[in-house]
């Protein structure tokens, strides 16, 4: 008999504090009332156009959709962007207006963070808030590429795009997921048509060079937790 | 390799994004025009129940009717894709619980 006290509402805890994941790839973490995201490419689809690759036009509104969700459910007092919120430095420019209105009604009396990226390292024009390269929460330090920590240090980055592949059933399913060990978190890709690198690949290699993590795979009603030696 | 991280995207969320943001657009109906024609034809589906409206009578069987023995063969041969994923992933995690609580 499985304890009915599991849900599948897990937690990931990071140095003592608590992390809270949603469906949507953003993290709670109610000791600070920050919600966490990071990736989100806004104005992906406009940039890939320029360069002749053209996809439906509304990743910047289905993300925000999403953002909306995940303030509704959490209602932080601080929304902190972890770097690559815009998919390049002229994103300002092709932002529709209805979508810069939206994120100003959606975050009214909320503290906005927004961290550097590499897509992104200027800080954004017209949409208020802080700019910072890095950021502490407590113990963890924010930051949008996973780098080298000091003693005693925990990270959450992002930067990396996570996704895992399980086998179940003759099946391999492929996940975004959240990626981490007892001192570091890496998130998944929160915008829409941001996609997945593989926990396989060499960059997670060299950030759990022990092999000894666990992910937290994103379905569609419930978020999975699995140890590193059930992903492929 | 970032490059084509970025620009490879599935078809999924190119349909599902324009399904709610643009649902004339072109490439939905012909999406949805081609895919009227794929298993059922849903034109030819359509006339027929135009034809019969009205006169239609519904009677419960007892048993299986001989017209209705070839679309029960079907059930089970059909699938709809990815549609237990959810529940495939749960139940991997039910088993790595079961597996610990073993070990207990």
């Amino acid at each position: 008999m499985r304890p009915c006290v599991l849900s599948r509402a897990p937690r990931i805890e990071l140095s003592g504090i608590d992390l809270l994941p949603d469906l949507a790839g953003a993290l709670y973490v109610p000791d600070f009332e920050a919600l966490l995201v990071a990736d989100l490419h806004l104005e992906k689809a406009s940039s890939l156009a320029r360069r002749g690759v053209h996809l439906p036009p509304y990743d910047t509104r289905a993300t925000l959709e999403h953002l909306a969700f995940s303030l509704a459910a959490s209602r932080p007092r601080r929304l902190i962007l972890l770097g690559d919120s815009f998919h390049d430095d002229e994103a300002h420019l092709r932002i529709d207006q209805a979508d810069i209105g939206e994120l100003a009604r959606l975050t009214r009396g909320i503290d906005i963070i927004w961290l550097a990226g590499n897509h992104d390292p200027s800080p954004p024009k017209g949409l208020g808030g802080h700019h910072a390269q890095v950021v502490a929460l407590g113990p963890i330090t924010l930051r949008h590429v996973p780098s080298s920590l000091i003693e005693g240090e925990c990270e959450i980055a992002g930067h990396l795009h996570p996704a895992a592949a399980l086998a179940q059933r003759g099946r391999s399913l492929k996940r975004k997921c959240f990626i981490g060990h007892a001192r570091r978190i890496v998130m998944p890709a929160y915008g829409s048509f941001t996609g997945g690198l593989s926990v396989s690949a060499a960059p997670f290699q060299a950030i759990f060079p022990m092999g000894d993590f666990n992910v937290w795979m994103i379905g569609g009603k419930a978020i999975h937790r699995f140890p590193a030696h059930r992903i492929r | 390799e970032k490059t084509a991280r970025q620009t490879t995207v599935n078809s999924d969320l190119i349909y599902d994004v324009l399904r709610r943001h643009e649902p004339q657009h072109i490439l939905m109906r012909a999406a949805w025009d081609d895919a009227a024609d794929g298993l059922i034809d849903v034109h030819r589906l359509g006339a027929l129940l135009k034809r019969i409206r009205g006169r239609i009578v519904h009677r419960a069987l007892d048993t299986v009717s001989p017209l209705a023995v070839p679309v029960m063969l079907e059930i089970g041969r059909e699938s709809v894709y990815g549609e237990a994923d959810d529940a495939i992933l749960a139940e991997a995690e039910d088993e790595l619980i079961d597996e610990a609580m073993r070990l207990v």
